[in-house]
């Protein structure tokens, strides 16, 4: 038995993916090395070096031997938290290339169902945030929002506010993975930004929010409370960074 | 007056307006402006009462010269009128737009003047925000009745969905309660609007680069509770309006008693929501489920059961179709099991190609067995718990509707307790209670002879049939 240990990267999970697939050993586990509940007594451990070509090469083969809708399936659970989700792909890469295009309808098996719900559960996700980002237009010169999204979904949105504020300049805080999404006003990027950034710009005053919780006051019917239903659609736990609420 | 206090008084009383869906449009950032629409609709935030917000939605002005007696700008109403500024609205939707709180603008106005005036001012408006701003976000219009049948087109060619509210269901009570509107007027404006999206489609085929007509089609929105209309009524007038005038949208808004001491408006203390839910199922089976209304409701007088959805009751009273099988019905009839939507009939036709489906896998698959179970089967098994029979299967599915600590007996009898029924002899020695426990009060009963053979408890169970409940939806 085996414990494959890849660098946290899209890479370096698909070299660890080719590893396991060529090695005589059974696989234990594989872990990204940021986490830090992988089993000591399992196995052996071994650390996966990133290799761009075997990397092309199982992205060569999962398009061509399944398609295209499962490498950004796989790309998805990547992003996702859920736990383990290297080995749910790796287990899914394993009857899908069985299977090859036809995987999607087989929902009844539970490794590629797991794969399809962890896939809705982040685009769903995404979706959301495309609607709960809040911007804050500092000095009115950029837009800033803070975000604490469940699954790491900042690289998603940055089609969808590219096509919106083609002129504006914005930047999008995962504030607890500490990472952002930077427009300046051609293209975007992803860079590692601290919490300090957020602590300073937290407060930044801005007239139309004022206006805009009034609003949100204003257009509640009281006769038709129902909290559940709110709580239903806008999650708790995404209040912290939605100023209306 | 400044910026704040007009938006606290005109979004106030835009609010009743349901309509805020952002869908159907394929607008696009052109120009170097700002925004584009997102073909599924985007929600931005939700109230305590869990409606969502996409849209800006403001009144332009509530200074009407209509006294419609349900609305709360009623020219024969005191209090504050104002108006925004063409300028005003452009502000505010650029710069909440520009922040992400909205996904566009909703613009709606009282009857300033005449409605030729009110229509102007709204084109003069929406042209400046779509010109002048370069805004490519939604915008839903409001079609003033009325107005001339040139502006109304001209205001189609810059927004993404345009409507007119019936309000009222029928002509009786528009003339008893809006005596300044009428029928022939509201829909008048729904068949221009329905002939040009009909008229640029037909051009669309021919030349790439017409320009956009309401693509996101009309809507319009019915008040219900305030008339006596019943629900068979109203289900049957949004069948001709999808089916007559093509609408995207008919909206169903619980009276809400905004005015009171009115003898012409019901005297209730809360909306009728559940009343307006079954309405609003019953609407999506009309639109997605291949329903007809006469299907749903027999009788034009006829109201939704409170305790069944429309399709659960559908479906009991049309036992004879059942169970399906979920390996080769098709799709229509898959559709029309209780419980099974759009989607899950989707899933099981895809599925199906290369499984054959048990009822294991469907709760897998998340399929809501809660009701679907009692009409199905998976290979020729049913898997219902109960014998397949019309009144066994109510009763289990209203059961389910109690709440959970309320089991089918909710007091844990004490040695101490009183007898609760009041006791008779009967003539022969027998003791039984004098309110048998199978009085039919209690009880959910088809037919109103036959004897029932239910027990359920008194608590918490609506009563059926209930004209009052129905139209008032107060309990």
């Amino acid at each position: 038995m085996k414990i494959l240990i890849y660098d946290d990267t899209f890479e370096g999970l698909l070299t660890a993916i080719y590893d396991g697939f060529y090695s005589k050993e059974p696989l234990a586990s594989i872990y990204g090395k940021s986490e830090s509940n992988a089993p000591l007594f399992l196995g052996e451990i071994l650390e996966v070096i990133t290799d761009k070509d075997k990397f092309k090469k199982v992205r060569y083969s999962i398009i061509n031997k399944i398609d295209f809708v499962a490498l950004k399936k796989i790309y998805m659970v990547y992003l996702s938290t859920e736990k383990d989700n290297a080995m749910v792909i790796f287990k899914y890469l394993k009857i899908a290339f069985k299977l090859g295009h036809d995987v999607h309808s087989f929902l009844n098996v539970c490794e590629i169902r797991l794969v399809d719900d962890i896939n809705r559960r982040v685009t769903m996700e995404c979706h959301r945030f495309e609607g709960f980002i809040r911007f804050n237009y500092i000095d009115k010169t950029f837009l800033y929002s803070s975000i604490e999204p469940d699954n790491d979904i900042v690289e998603l949105l940055g089609d969808h506010f590219k096509n919106r504020f083609s002129r504006e300049y914005f930047i999008i805080h995962d504030v607890s993975r500490e990472k952002a999404l930077i427009y300046n006003g051609i293209s975007y990027e992803i860079i590692s930004m601290d919490t300090d950034i957020y602590q300073k710009l937290k407060s930044h005053k801005d007239e139309y929010a004022n206006l805009w919780k009034a609003y949100f006051k204003s257009t509640t019917i009281q006769e038709r409370t129902n909290i559940k239903l709110q709580c239903r659609m806008m999650p708790k736990r995404y209040w912290k960074h939605i100023l209306e609420t | 007056m400044d910026l704040m206090d007009k938006l606290k008084i005109l979004s106030n009383a835009a609010k009743y307006d349901v309509s805020c869906s952002s869908s159907g449009s394929k607008r696009k950032n052109s120009n170097n402006g700002i925004g584009d629409a997102s073909e599924s609709g985007i929600c931005h935030s939700f109230t305590p009462d869990g409606r969502c917000i996409s849209l800006l939605k403001i009144l332009f002005s509530n200074d009407c010269v209509f006294d419609c007696k349900y609305c709360i700008n009623g020219s024969s109403r005191d209090f504050l009128r104002v108006s925004f500024t063409p300028d005003d609205v452009c502000n505010l939707t650029i710069n909440f737009y520009r922040r992400n709180y909205i996904e566009g603008l909703f613009l709606s106005s009282a009857i300033i003047k005449n409605p030729n005036y009110t229509m102007e001012l709204l084109l003069k408006t929406v042209k400046k925000l779509r010109l002048e701003k370069n805004f490519n976000g939604y915008i839903h219009l409001k079609a003033i009745p009325g107005a001339d049948d040139h502006l109304i087109q001209e205001a189609g060619t810059y927004v993404d969905r345009m409507s007119v509210n019936i309000e009222l269901p029928s002509s009786h009570s528009l003339k008893l309660l809006a005596p300044q509107k009428s029928k022939d007027n509201i829909l008048k404006p729904m068949g221009i609007i329905k002939n040009s999206i009909i008229n640029n489609n037909e051009m669309k085929k021919s030349i790439k680069s017409t320009p956009l007509f309401v693509p996101g089609g009309q809507s319009t929105q019915l008040i219900v509770g305030a008339t006596p209309e019943s629900d068979g009524k109203i289900i049957k007038l949004s069948e001709n309006l999808y089916n007559k005038y093509s609408l995207k949208r008919v909206y169903y808004s619980a009276y809400v008693p905004v005015i009171k001491d009115n003898k012409l408006l019901p005297d209730i203390t809360h909306p009728p929501m559940l009343r307006e839910h079954r309405l609003y199922q019953a609407d999506w089976l009309l639109r997605y489920y291949g329903f007809k209304a006469d299907e749903l409701l027999k009788n034009d007088d006829d109201n939704f059961d409170l305790n069944f959805d429309p399709k659960t009751y559908w479906a009991l009273s049309n036992l004879n179709e059942f169970p399906t099988e979920i390996n080769k019905a098709s799709y229509e009839k898959l559709l029309r099991i209780p419980g099974i939507g759009v989607t899950s009939a989707k899933k099981i036709l895809k599925i199906r190609r290369v499984h054959n489906l048990t009822f294991e896998d469907l709760k897998n698959l998340r399929v809501v067995l809660k009701r679907a179970k009692y009409f199905i089967t998976c290979s020729g098994k049913y898997c219902g718990d109960v014998l397949f029979d019309d009144v066994k299967i109510k009763n289990k599915l209203l059961e389910q509707n109690l709440p959970k600590h309320n089991g089918i007996n909710p007091n844990q009898l004490s040695f101490f307790d009183k007898p609760s029924i009041e006791e008779k002899t009967t003539v022969s020695g027998i003791i039984i209670p004098k309110e048998t426990i199978s009085s039919p009060s209690i009880i959910y009963s088809i037919k109103k002879d036959r004897p029932s053979n239910i027990i359920l408890p008194e608590t918490s169970i609506l009563r059926v049939n209930d004209r009052l409940t129905s139209i008032h939806g107060e309990f």
